[in-house]
């Protein structure tokens, strides 16, 4: 007896594709809409586990489109340009938006201990004068621009629901004010966005990336790394997992609404089922570098033309892609250390 | 030696000087049409005769004189009369454009040429930092400005081929100053093509190009996205002297000067694009 269900592959089981296999080879990914070349500029941003992305893209040899050039201990190249993360989606559409003039905030200065700093990307740099933070943004926006016209490829990461915004004129903050930095001049105000909302803003954001850069595609993944705190007057579980939930909806909703954009599910890949949260540090919320390397190992598999050209997988809707995913590469020293290197400045909330 | 007149805008002048280099020993005599309606009947009588006694008259396309014996339509009824034509391309220089103060042309520091993206931002009530934050690609594709030099080139194809002519020896290439000042060059192609077409032989010889007089006027510069270099110096006439070249946020700030002097300016097309830019997308 055939039943509506009998002729889909084994990634559609559970049991097949969940349950039974070795948690390291579970593969999650049916097909990429899109292979990246070796020739493509890559640009990412997001929240700090868009920065894994950015270093196995680097490591591999692809180029990593990086527009503003510096020191790296002045937080030059974490990203293409100096931004920091981007946690928000509305963030990410101001930035846009700032890069462009379309968005000239109120406040423009925050101060921390005597010293100036961008309330955009608080942990990013401190000037000893105001004249030198606008000359550095100057430079940083024009920077921003060369990355959204540049890039073939847009890899974000959705990070937080949670935002702190400006009273004045609805400006994002990436930390609350007190966290890095203080305003003299504007209230903020708490506000916890909507799957509504926040699909306004990315549909917004890639109608506008398009406009200044027809061809670009792009690559929506969604952290797995809990929230380091909430604000709503609830249990931060509770709110993890709204968070989760909505930046996930979020993503499905772009990815099927536009062309060349696609969803690559390391979000998934890290809190499955499959491995039972094992991907998690002792503070289940770090992500240990073997589950940052099953997610990377994947996004190559999937995503980048060098295992590509190891030959297609004959059996990519079947069940074999399922159980033959990558093996996952053993850990190197300078792998844990550029772990601990990631910037998470949300951390600090914590401190 | 044969003798030509030349009857049309400033560009008449450039073709009248190129004229007597393809043809050595010819004389070429241009009129301004735009002089002509402020002359006396007698005087324009005067210039007729001598036109008419030419063995050519090549006159832009565009009919400016409406009435009179220097008219197209009266000088071919005595004389040999090529239509050839004028130089207007918008696709180099998109955001350039004419503003009128009732029949006032407004003058800027770039002439009678106007940015319409800052009197739009003037208009809105913009800064001139916030305005200048404007100048990017972004701006200018949803404006239609990069796609305009497509859309130009196609118009003015069409145009030349109209009258037999063609520009394709110059119109992949940055060859204007401003919207109707070509380069020399391209005066000096199109001359090439009115005495090929009239049957006069010329030196076949790659003749070099008179002094590019319109170089002495404003030059517009090309934008991000819009030609294969971009900058943004602002070239007022050279009698501005050591004032002459400005940036962005001079020009703004001295446009801003002009417009707050005048009273309800009339807004172009594009002005009004821009305005429509500035209200949808830009956050107040």
């Amino acid at each position: 007896m055939t039943t509506p269900y009998s002729h889909k592959p084994s990634s559609s089981f559970w049991r097949r594709a969940v349950a039974n296999p070795d948690p390291s080879t579970v593969d999650p990914v049916i097909e990429s809409p899109f292979i990246i070349e070796s020739s493509d500029r890559i640009a990412t941003a997001g929240s700090c586990f868009a920065q894994h992305i950015a270093r196995t893209l680097m490591r591999e040899g692809y180029r990593y489109l990086v527009t503003e050039e510096g020191p790296s201990e002045q937080n030059y190249g974490v990203f293409p340009a100096r931004f920091g993360n981007i946690y928000s989606t509305l963030q990410l559409l101001q930035l846009f938006q700032r890069a462009y003039g379309l968005f000239s905030p109120n406040d423009q200065v925050w101060r921390q201990d005597g010293a100036f700093v961008d309330p955009f990307r608080p942990q990013v740099s401190a000037f000893e004068t105001e004249e030198d933070l606008e000359a550095d943004r100057a430079r940083h926006l024009s920077a921003v621009r060369q990355m959204f016209e540049k890039s073939d490829i847009f890899v974000f990461t959705l990070g937080l629901t949670e935002t702190w915004m400006s009273k004045a004129d609805d400006a994002v903050v990436p930390l609350a004010p007190g966290v890095a930095g203080t305003s003299t001049s504007s209230e903020y105000y708490f506000s916890n966005r909507s799957v509504t909302q926040m699909s306004a803003d990315m549909s917004s954001f890639i109608t506008k990336l398009r406009v200044v850069n027809p061809t670009i595609k792009v690559i929506l993944t969604v952290s797995p790394v809990p929230l380091i705190a909430t604000f709503e007057p609830r249990h931060v579980l509770v709110s993890t997992c709204y968070s989760k939930s909505a930046l996930r909806v979020v993503a499905e909703e772009i990815s099927t609404s536009f062309d060349d954009v696609a969803y690559f599910p390391s979000y998934e890949i890290i809190t499955g089922h499959h491995n039972k949260y094992k991907y998690f540090a002792e503070d289940l919320r770090e992500v240990r570098p073997e589950g940052v390397d099953h997610v990377m190992g994947l996004f190559k598999r999937h995503y980048l033309n060098q295992d590509k050209a190891k030959g297609p997988n004959p059996e990519a809707h079947s069940a074999s892609q399922s159980s033959q995913p990558p093996t996952p590469q053993k850990i190197t020293q300078k792998e844990m250390d550029e772990l601990y290197h990631v910037i998470c400045d949300e951390e600090i909330i914590d401190a | 030696m044969p003798s030509f007149g030349v009857i049309g805008s400033c560009q008449a002048y450039g073709v009248a000087e190129s004229l007597k280099g393809w043809v050595p020993g010819a004389t070429a005599y241009p009129l301004n049409a735009g002089s002509v309606a402020a002359m006396s009947e007698d005087d324009q009588q005067q210039l007729a005769d001598k036109f008419t006694a030419c063995d050519i008259v090549y006159i832009e396309s565009v009919d400016r004189i409406s009435k009179g014996p220097l008219t197209a339509a009266a000088l071919s009824a005595k004389v040999r009369v090529l239509r050839y034509p004028v130089v207007v391309y918008t696709g180099l220089h998109p955001d350039c454009i004419h503003v009128y103060n009732g029949s006032q042309l407004i003058q800027t520091h770039m002439g009678p040429y106007n940015s319409a993206l800052v009197l739009a931002a003037f208009n809105a009530g913009l800064s001139p930092a916030r305005t200048e934050a404007l100048f990017n690609r972004f701006a200018f594709a949803s404006l239609g400005y990069i796609d305009q030099r497509e859309a130009a080139t196609a118009e003015m194809q069409r145009y030349f081929e109209g009258l037999g002519f063609t520009c394709m020896e110059f119109v992949d290439k940055i060859f204007m100053h401003t919207i109707n000042h070509p380069y020399v060059e391209v005066l000096h192609d199109i001359t090439k093509q009115a005495l090929d077409i009239s049957g006069f032989q010329r030196d076949q010889n790659d003749v070099p190009a008179p002094v590019d007089t319109l170089l002495e006027g404003a030059s517009w510069p090309i934008y991000d996205g819009v030609g294969e270099y971009s900058s943004y110096v602002f070239r007022g006439h050279a009698n501005k002297g050591e004032d002459r070249d400005i940036d962005l946020a001079e020009f703004i700030v001295r446009s801003f000067e002009v417009y707050k002097e005048m009273g309800t300016l009339l807004s172009p097309p594009a002005v009004e694009r821009a305005a429509e830019f500035i209200t949808s997308e830009v956050i107040m």
